[in-house]
């Protein structure tokens, strides 16, 4: 591994899991061995302690009932019992002459000028004496006699320390694996953990590389990171749903721009072959200019459908009053509806206000009165009706036109959609499309009833409070 | 009157520099915001026309700087961009008006010559005269050859939109703007059947006809 991978790697989320990790499992387990070394090492030394006590007591004990010579009579018989001397004895009367004794040869030589100054006195006296070499120590315990003589009692460590060090070496060979255990868990743990979160990365990176369809692995295990990951795909799914429909609406516009752009063409290349007739030049350069004043309409109107579909149309929310709205769109076609003898009629209450786009909503009226006067033949009524309904607005244009067959009525909100009978009349197949597209953008609904050759009635509910502007 | 002109197609260009020099106008053409804006800064113009997607310096840097040194000539914004936001921020930076494209060429002349009206601050008229057509604007009568005419309101005031612009072609979009407020085109022709009823009053009586369709184009008003 380079230097370079190598410091990547100290910057993972992982890496310093490990680390924290394995330290802080490494620190307990050294608490534990430094806490149970304490207790084994008071508990030897306890032990230690009573053994010397035990064989003081008994000592003074003999050297009150026989004196001297009982002690060293019970010293000799012990060492023939026992071959080797567990114990340094040592008898002084009250001048400081030693008149017993023992120190056990393999101990080697101690310094005893500090046993020797010990007082007698009739409490227990604990000193400890080091050896002369061999770093092994002396415990000693010594205690005045009655007759003013003093008994020393004493016991070598090494056996205690033998014993540590025994604990010691097998804590040492042990620790290695200690800390391989540690770091190994550490290491499990954090890539554990952290596999959601390299689901994510992989994930984002397949995006990036195009596979757009990729999602996050769920684990069904509903901590954070698995809501992490449900977030993640919701979110991927709306972008796809997005994406979707935009080329979607991208085939359809640029499928139908493709009929009124060959009418252009063959009609200016009709007029370009035909050299000797001027005036029929300029009906064809009029007929181009007509036919993409058409398609212009048609893209526009195509756009505001597909955005306001996907939910990309900007609208710009201000309240709107409803009867101001249905005036305005009947002014629009007065002149129209008295040429063609239509009695356009007008009811709302002039307090009826909804949060929408002004400009959109005089498109959505405009479109259906448009509508309603071109199916309806001379001497029909047309009726624009408005009225709260609890929290809503409803909005009715009526008519005593031809009507729709009820086999279309689905067919008409389609796009570029036009009912045989309404192939007579000019239009683009785009108003009512346009009309459900904005209402529902507003948070509305748009609904039909037909009678044929009576009449239709279309019915606009918009809440009254804002629609979901995007 | 001169006109300053930065448009970097040279189609678009072509046709807009032809149509304003048939009408009337000397027209500066440049191609780059650099030069539009050397041009702006160093000739008088009565108005400017730019385009927003310029090579180099673009045409809201352009009109911002232009403004910045305190140059008071009206700009008309050319964009492809339809959306009101760009609009609205077209006309924050110091433009005057603002035309989407494509666009009718007669509505762009109809504009400049409204901006450049406004930015002269000639008086406004009280009446409008036309060959033998006369309308007063405070008394609201229209005569033509001293016989009256009877207008409804909404007659009168396409009359006067077709007045104030004789000689020039008014299209169908921008009559539905002025008289209506409309933006969009509704499919049945509103602006047809308003046409036909003015026609009606102005020429019927008449063997010249003042109001003529031009197809594809839309409507003019001349004497002749």
């Amino acid at each position: 591994m380079s230097f370079v991978s190598l410091d990547r790697l100290r910057h993972t989320i992982g890496f310093r899991l490990t680390l924290w990790y394995s330290g802080v499992f490494m620190l307990s387990v050294l608490i534990l061995f430094a806490l149970s070394y304490a207790l084994l090492w008071s508990s030897l030394r306890h032990t230690d302690r009573e053994n010397i006590t035990q064989e003081l007591h008994e000592l003074a004990a003999l050297y009150h009932d026989s004196g001297e010579v009982g002690v060293s009579r019970e010293l000799e018989l012990q060492q023939r019992l026992h071959s080797t001397q567990a114990f340094f004895v040592r008898l002084a009367d009250p001048y400081q002459h030693t008149h017993v004794l023992i120190i056990p040869e393999q101990w080697g030589a101690f310094r005893l000028k500090r046993v020797k100054k010990m007082a007698a006195t009739a409490d227990l006296q604990w000193v400890e004496v080091a050896a002369h070499s061999g770093g092994s120590r002396l415990e000693v315990v010594s205690l005045g006699l009655l007759d003013g003589s003093v008994l020393q009692v004493g016991k070598s460590t090494a056996d205690r320390r033998h014993v540590l060090s025994h604990f010691r070496a097998v804590f040492a060979s042990v620790i290695l694996a200690v800390i391989l255990l540690g770091v190994g868990c550490g290491a499990l743990l954090a890539f554990h953990t952290l596999r959601p979160i390299r689901h994510l990365i992989q994930t984002v990176q397949s995006i990036e590389s195009g596979t757009m369809d990729s999602r996050v692995p769920r684990r069904a295990t509903g901590d954070e990171l698995d809501e992490l990951g449900r977030l993640f795909n919701a979110m991927l799914d709306r972008i796809a749903g997005l994406i979707q429909g935009m080329r979607g609406a991208l085939d359809n516009v640029a499928h139908d721009l493709r009929t009124p752009l060959t009418r252009i063409r063959g009609t200016a290349e009709i007029a370009l072959g035909s050299t000797s007739n001027p005036g029929g030049c300029r009906e064809a350069l009029a007929d181009c200019v007509e036919e993409s004043d058409r398609l212009l309409t048609m893209l526009n109107t195509l756009m505001d459908i597909s955005e306001a579909e996907t939910g990309t149309l900007t609208l710009v929310l201000a309240p709107v009053n409803i009867s101001a709205l249905l005036e305005d769109a009947v002014d629009l076609y007065r002149e129209v509806a008295e040429e063609k003898a239509l009695a356009v009629k007008m009811s709302a209450p002039h307090d009826l206000w909804v949060q929408a786009d002004r400009h959109r909503l005089r498109q959505v009226v405009a479109n259906l009165l448009d509508n309603a006067i071109k199916y309806t033949p001379s001497g029909g009524h047309i009726d624009c009706i408005a009225y709260h309904a609890e929290t809503q607005a409803v909005l009715i244009v009526e008519d005593t036109g031809m009507g729709i067959a009820a086999e279309e009525i689905p067919k008409i909100w389609e796009r570029l959609y036009r009912g045989d009978r309404s192939r007579t009349q000019r239009g683009l197949g785009l108003g009512l499309s346009l009309v459900k597209a904005v209402v529902q953008a507003h948070g509305g609904t748009v609904e039909v009833s037909s009678t044929p050759g009576a009449g239709s009635r279309f019915t606009l509910v918009l809440p009254m409070t804002a629609g979901h502007s995007q | 009157m001169r006109l300053l002109l930065v448009e970097d197609d040279g189609k678009i260009a072509s046709f807009i520099l032809k149509g304003l020099q048939q009408a009337g106008f000397a027209v500066d053409q440049a191609e780059t915001g650099e030069d539009g804006l050397h041009l702006a800064l160093t000739q008088p113009y009565d108005a400017a026309i730019i385009d927003l997607m310029l090579p180099g310096v673009d045409g809201l840097s352009l009109i911002e700087e232009i403004r910045r040194r305190l140059i008071k000539t009206p700009v008309m914004i050319l964009s492809a961009k339809r959306s009101v936001d760009d609009r609205v921020k077209g006309l924050h930076t110091g433009s005057d008006d603002y035309l989407t494209k494509p666009f009718a060429f007669a509505e762009l002349l109809a504009r400049i010559q409204a901006l450049i009206r406004r930015s002269s601050g000639a008086a406004e008229p009280n009446s409008l005269v036309v060959g033998e057509l006369v309308m007063d604007l405070l008394a609201r009568k229209v005569t033509r050859a001293e016989r009256p005419i009877e207008l409804q309101a909404r007659e009168f005031s396409l009359l006067e939109y077709l007045m104030r612009h004789a000689g020039h072609v008014v299209s169908k979009t921008m009559i539905l703007e002025h008289i209506w407020d409309y933006r969009f085109d509704p499919q049945t022709n509103v602006v047809d059947v308003l046409v036909c009823r003015v026609r009606s009053k102005v020429d019927r009586e008449f063997a010249v006809k003042m109001i003529h369709t031009i197809r594809g184009m839309g409507y003019v008003l001349r004497v002749s």
